[in-house]
């Protein structure tokens, strides 16, 4: 049941959303042109709004610095998005732009958008083509309009570009919503109210206000209207513009300083608008239960909307839709995975080390009697292949505060990382906007980045893969709470300002499967600020050092409206909030908006009311803004008010816990019977010495094996001074504990090649080279997370796959006697009908009771012995080389044999503690050949090697069996080293020496390779791909 | 000995610093950026990071928070201060040393552990290396690229202000190699590598990086008098 | 010789986490009064030969498809010393 809930899937859409209706800013178009329209008028009220609050503008701090831009915020930034909105509007050139300059402030909605709506699609060339034909005629009036010194726009001018956007999609929409209107007729007329939330306005007062329409007038209670009203304006109900300069006392007791205090709501102009214009509140819907709304557009299905009619007993206002259908998305509800995920729990291994589990924002393991450790991995990969280097920076961003929610430190990161293939076009807009959001928001924040995975693969493409892996530290009894208890609490909002990013990137972006119309479904994209993240980050920690939080939950996914209804739910509480505290970017955002944004840098607390106080210093001293936005209650509702009215009156568990769950079908895909008899094993193989040697050569400079320096070169591997290893290490190690030496080893990866074969047998695979990377440092594995890739749902075969892998990952995790903690399950990667291979991505976390005994890959010492651990098979299906060398994918993957992991771990963790081996090296991709260069090379130490005569030398180097380690043995060991393998019944063979005076690789009676060739073919190899391109946060 | 580290809003490294500075076997102080008093150091560190998001030019925003106000003032008459990385930019931001880190010359922000030769000893954060040592700490910055004009750079050339150079591969293209400068009376260093990432093997390439806090220590003993008293060191 | 300037900015909806520190610094300069920084890119664009129309269609497409990131940022174009601009 809560199993997965924390977990977040990129992926979204429900099953019946139709593809062109996808997008998500569908219902806030309509609003928003009217607003924009009337914008003249509307300034003065929001203005009023703004000032009336200024005087007792208690609820607001921020820095310092910020206090005086912050200050008049309120006003000014509406004022000036106002008055700077008609110049857009005028400015551009062409026959489009004078459609879209055209609309005077009145004119309806639908008449802009119909002219602009041919350029919807981002139509750069439309546009060339008309400033090419008209390229001066534009210029004089632009200029004047524009003023001074701005010159005339050609082509996308700022504030023209998107104005037309978003007319041309309200277009989309608009017609959407007349379709829905004749099409959708409501299922049954609206049950009376189970729970009518507060008392509300008859519907006869509502009825009149239909007609009565100007679109203020649901607006303007807020700041005209203020006589009675009860005008969140006074006192507590201020925002952006308060800040350090103004006192920052909790508003005095007992004022009517809260909407819902100020009881006569009676004075309050009747709720109204035209089409969907103003602001659709709960006594709206009461009055309107049968307005057609546009759900099925925002991805909700039939059912799923009746559903929602039920819990509510009415019609849900634009508000509630727009939540429940985020809420409900495949996103953040797992209404696909849900049903699997479950054997994560119930095939658990016990471990007295699980502080949280499943259910949490991520799960924290015991690694000393004082401290702790919480880790996770997530997905952003669509909006990384939309963005890259944003998308990038925020999915690091978002898996950082998860982590920080839980109580800790976050202290490093990795970044499994997949692109398609190495020479594809697009590759190189990928890898270096990737690569630099991973580093420029990583590296911003002070977060070591020590490893992760570079993978590339046709399959890939158009569909990369950005999985972020954050671990955290904490106290063990520092764990935080998400949840918000203790009716009259206060709900604060900690860090950046709310604005539109990633608006509906829950239920759209994440969701819609990639194809030729995916430009024109954009939402607006999400910045990252990882300064502010770091100042959000020191001022949570200060705030739970001295003890001021009661509850924490990061906003993610579905921002506020997640928060809210997620830390409502788990307390069994309820809660009010009031959306006209919440710092706005842009002040003319409608409630709906407010409480989808994905803004980043942004937490939710639960704060007593003693502590408020203390709560808003500790935000001043770091220059964040915190802001009093609601209470937490015991009536089990979530009530969101605004404007006056309220907008929201759900339970909140309906959004959080009681989305639909499917049991999707599944079917194994057809050609799998066939791939898996197109065996490796048959493939053409080097015969002769010398062309093992040039084989060997290709196989470390092809592009999964190559040096990965290029890349982990851009990340900060030393910062925070605790990092022991990192790439390209097997496994991260980072000290904890400076005192006692105790530290943690981190590996994370996974081979979708082996899962298209198999993926139960592929997920295991991964699970088994994690835990083993993990064990080559000598940490005893304790823990796990995934992160589940996969194509569309709504594919049976796809879901086969999924169903699997999962099953694979829990029966693996159960054999190696460590739980699952937490993940994420991302699915609709996929472009067109070919979804990427599934790809469980799987992190492993160990305890390594002295850092000091970890054990690097670099060979160390001449003359030290060199072992291979594990039985070579003749396994070559799926492998690199099988791939490399013939482009071949086909037959079983390697035998998983986890009693075999389990002793190799033992094996390494004993040996290092007693000295006996002074470098270990999993065998994995590319085999024991692989293994060897990458030792030698590491710190240029030479080797001569014997191979086992079991198989041949072919296999013995590229084989790719599981369960094998290569180490070195001092000499004067080994005795006592081949003496705890008996003892284990670890399989060991002694295959050679370390021969540092040689500077070369020696495959006794095949080949020498020097360690310049091998350095030589082995590094350079990703500069030449991607050394020209750079990436850097845009402007 | 009390060595203190500025930590400003988006500073990193500033623990690091710390830790440096203990190991070396000073005490080390937290100054804040806000807090315009010393707290009584004989000497600053002003450590790597991304002071105020770096958003603007690196060092351009931290260089007006109240603390550099003194610490400018302060090394002008004698306090040892050195900049590492951002803090090195900061200081070029503040005119305590002359030119400006500028984008890497690949774009690419570049975290490698860097060989560099010392070319400078006249500095009270230099006294436990030799003239022409090789020694390796690692570089990781964006912007590490040093760029003044000719003039400028044949005056540090001239008078012997270039403290360290890189040696194979120029991590960023800086003119001349050059890795770290020092002002004309010495007390005030920048480097853009990360010594305080080099003072534990267990963490760092090496512990080559010690010797700044170390050459201060002993400094500060044998000066201690003259640099309590704001005195050239 | 024609010159083209190409100004290129966030859109308005984008956070523009640059131009928020700069504002935000601003008052502990003593510079009070400001509302809002946002900060872009000044790229100016030289052409060896061509009519007002063909560098500012050229320019055009260097911004559209290298200058500016369509998903988040806007540009405009103006010539710079173009005789004929103005036709």
């Amino acid at each position: 049941m809560t199993i997965a809930d924390h977990e977040k899937p990129d992926a979204a859409r429900g099953a019946d959303a139709a593809p062109t209706s996808a997008n998500g800013s569908a219902p806030e178009e309509p609003k928003q042109t009217p607003d924009k329209a009337s914008a003249p008028q509307k300034a003065p009220g929001k203005t009023a709004s703004g000032k009336a609050s200024t005087p007792k503008s208690d609820k607001t701090v921020a820095s310092d610095k910020s206090a005086a831009s912050d200050k008049s915020a309120v006003s000014d930034k509406s004022a000036a998005s106002e008055k700077t909105a008609p110049p857009a509007k005028t400015a551009p050139l062409g026959k489009d732009a004078a459609a879209k300059s055209a609309p005077p402030k009145d004119a309806p909605a639908k008449a802009a958008p119909a002219k602009a709506s041919p350029t919807a699609s981002k139509s750069a060339p439309d546009k060339a083509a008309d400033s090419a034909k008209n390229p001066g005629s534009a210029k004089p009036p632009a200029a004047q309009q524009v003023g001074a010194g701005k010159p005339a726009a050609v082509g996308k001018d700022a504030s023209s570009e998107v104005p037309a956007a978003r007319s041309a999609e309200s277009t989309d929409s608009a017609a959407a919503m007349s379709d829905a209107a004749t099409a959708v007729r409501p299922h049954r007329p609206s049950p009376t109210p189970r729970r009518p939330a507060k008392p509300t306005p008859g519907p006869a007062r509502a009825a009149s206000a239909s007609t009565a329409a100007p679109t203020l007038a649901a607006q303007e209670p807020a700041g005209a209207s203020s006589g009675g009203t009860p005008a969140p304006r006074s006192g507590r109900a201020t925002m952006v513009g308060e800040s350090a300069s103004a006192p920052i006392e909790p508003a005095p007791d007992g004022s009517s300083a809260e909407p819902w205090q100020a009881g006569g709501r009676g004075n309050t102009p009747p709720p109204t608008r035209e089409g969907f214009a103003g602001t659709d509140t709960v006594a709206r819907a009461l009055s309107t239960p049968n307005e057609p709304q546009p759900y099925r557009e925002l991805g909700l299905a039939d059912d799923e909307y009746e559903q929602i009619r039920s819990i509510l007993g009415r019609r849900p206002t634009d508000s509630e839709l727009y939540m429940y259908s985020i809420m409900w998305s495949e996103h953040c509800s797992y209404k696909s995975s849900k049903v699997h995920l479950r054997q994560f729990a119930e095939k658990a291994p016990r471990s007295d080390r699980l502080l949280a589990g499943m259910g949490e924002n991520a799960g924290v393991i015991a690694v000393s009697d004082r401290l702790a450790v919480t880790f996770k991995v997530e997905s952003h990969n669509h909006p990384s292949f939309v963005e890259p280097y944003q998308g990038a920076a925020t999915g690091v961003g978002g898996i950082v505060r998860d982590i920080l929610a839980m109580g800790a430190r976050p202290i490093a990161v990795m970044d499994p990382l997949r692109f398609g293939a190495i020479d594809h076009p697009d590759t190189a807009r990928l890898v270096a906007g990737i690569v630099g959001g991973v580093g420029g928001y990583g590296n911003c924040l002070g977060l070591p980045n020590i490893g992760g995975e570079l993978v590339f693969d046709p399959c890939y493409q158009a569909n990369p893969l950005l999985n972020a892996l954050c671990l955290g530290v904490l106290p063990t009894d520092g764990l935080q709470s998400k949840n918000a208890t203790g009716p009259g609490n206060v709900v604060v909002l900690l860090g950046a300002k709310t604005g539109r990013d990633g608006i509906g990137g829950a239920s759209v972006l994440a969701s819609a499967t990639f194809d030729a119309n995916s430009a024109a479904r954009r939402p607006s994209v999400q910045v990252g600020d990882p300064f502010t993240e770091k100042l959000l980050i020191e001022a949570c920690l200060e705030l739970y050092a001295a003890n001021l939080v009661v509850g924490i939950q990061d906003l993610g996914a579905a921002g506020i409206s997640c928060a809210l209804s997620e830390t409502a739910a788990g307390a069994g509480t309820g809660m009010r909030a009031n959306l006209d505290r919440v710092p706005l970017r842009e002040p003319s955002m409608a409630a709906h908006e407010i409480l989808a944004s994905e803004s980043q840098e942004r937490m939710l607390l639960i704060v007593t009311p003693e502590n408020l106080k203390a709560v808003f210093a500790i935000a001043e001293k770091w220059g964040i803004l915190a802001t009093d936005i609601g209470e937490v209650t015991d009536d089990g509702r979530l009530v969101v008010w605004w404007h006056g009215e309220v907008v929201v009156d759900v339970p909140p568990g309906s959004l959080a816990d009681d989305g639909p769950v499917f049991a999707r079908p599944m079917r194994e895909p057809a050609d799998l019977p066939l791939l898996r008899v197109d065996r490796a094993e048959t493939l053409p193989r080097p015969k002769t010495a010398e062309e093992l040697r040039a084989t060997l050569l290709r196989m470390v400079a092809s592009p999964n094996l190559c040096d990965k320096s290029y890349v982990t070169e851009q990340y900060d591997r030393y910062v925070l001074g605790n990092t022991v290893l990192a790439q390209p290490e097997d496994a991260g190690v980072i000290r904890i504990d400076e005192r006692t030496g105790l530290g943690v080893a981190l590996s994370v990866d996974g081979n979708g090649r082996f899962a298209r074969l198999d993926p139960y047998v592929g997920a295991q695979l991964a699970l088994a080279e994690a835990y083993r990377n993990v064990a080559m440092t000598g940490a005893e594995p304790v823990a796990v997370t995934n992160c589940l890739n996969f194509g569309s749902p709504e594919d049976p075969t796809v879901m086969w796959q999924f169903a699997e892998a999962v099953r694979g990952l829990a029966d693996g995790c159960a054999a190696l006697g460590i739980p699952v903690t937490g993940g994420n399950v991302s699915f609709y990667n996929q472009t067109g009908p070919i979804p990427i291979n599934p790809t469980p991505v799987v992190g492993v976390l160990g305890v390594l009771a002295n850092v000091a005994e970890r054990v690097p890959i670099g060979f160390q010492n001449d003359g030290d012995l060199l072992y291979l651990l594990g039985t070579t098979r003749d396994e070559l299906c799926g492998s690199e080389w099988a791939w490399v060398e013939h482009g071949h994918l086909g037959g079983e993957p390697p035998r998983v044999d986890f009693a075999a992991e389990r002793s190799l771990a033992m094996t390494i963790a004993a040996a290092a503690v007693r000295g006996q081996v002074t470098s270990a090296h999993d065998l994995s991709d590319g085999g024991l050949a692989q293994a060897l260069v990458e030792s030698c090379l590491r710190r240029g130490l030479g080797a001569m090697i014997g191979l086992p005569n079991t198989v041949s030398p072919f296999m013995a180097l590229f084989s790719e069996s599981s369960a094998r380690a290569l180490v070195a043995v001092p000499r004067g060991q080994e005795i006592a080293f081949t003496a705890l393998c008996e003892e284990l019944g670890q399989a060991h063979t002694a295959i050679g020496t370390i021969h540092a005076s040689s500077e070369n690789l020696e495959i006794i009676d095949q080949f020498t390779v020097s360690l310049d060739e091998l350095r030589a073919a082995h590094t350079g190899v990703l500069e030449r791909h991607f050394g020209g391109v750079a990436a850097s946060p845009t402007a | 000995m009390k060595i203190g580290v500025v930590t400003f809003p988006g500073s990193l490294d500033d623990g690091d610093a710390r830790r440096a500075a203990r190991i070396a076997g000073a005490e080390s102080i937290v100054l804040w950026h806000a807090d315009p008093n010393l707290h009584g150091v004989d000497a600053v560190v002003l450590p790597g990071g991304f002071s105020y998001g770096d958003y603007l030019r690196c060092g351009a925003i931290a260089r007006f928070a109240p603390v550099m106000s003194t610490i400018v003032e302060a090394a002008r008459v004698g306090l040892p201060v050195l900049g590492i990385c951002n803090g090195f930019q900061v200081l070029c931001e503040a005119h305590l040393l002359p030119g400006a880190l500028a984008r890497n010359a690949h774009l690419h922000f570049r975290n490698r552990d860097q060989r560099l030769r010392i070319g400078s000893t006249a500095s009270p954060w230099l006294r436990d290396y030799a003239d022409g040592q090789e020694v390796v700490i690692p570089v990781k910055n964006g912007e590490g690229r040093y760029v003044a004009d000719e003039a400028t750079l044949d005056m540090l050339e001239a008078e012997g202000r270039i403290v360290a150079r890189y040696v194979g591969e120029n991590p960023n293209g800086s003119m001349r190699e050059i890795a770290a400068i020092r002002n004309e009376a010495g007390n005030v260093v920048g480097i853009m590598p990360h010594p305080e990432h080099a003072v534990d093997a267990l963490t760092g390439p090496s512990v080559d990086g010690i010797g700044f806090f170390t050459s201060i220590i002993k400094a500060a003993v044998a000066l201690r008098p003259a640099s309590l008293t704001g005195a050239r060191a | 010789m024609a010159r083209v300037v190409v100004d290129v900015m966030l859109k308005p909806e984008i956070l523009d986490p640059q131009g928020q520190a700069v504002a935000n610094a601003l008052p502990g300069l003593g510079l009070d009064g400001v509302t809002s920084v946002r900060i872009g890119k000044h790229i100016e664009i030289e052409f060896a030969d061509g009519s007002a129309d063909d560098t500012l269609e050229r320019a055009h497409a260097i911004a559209d498809r290298l200058l500016a990131n369509p998903v988040i940022e806007d540009f405009t174009i103006r010539a710079d010393d173009l005789e004929g601009a103005d036709r």
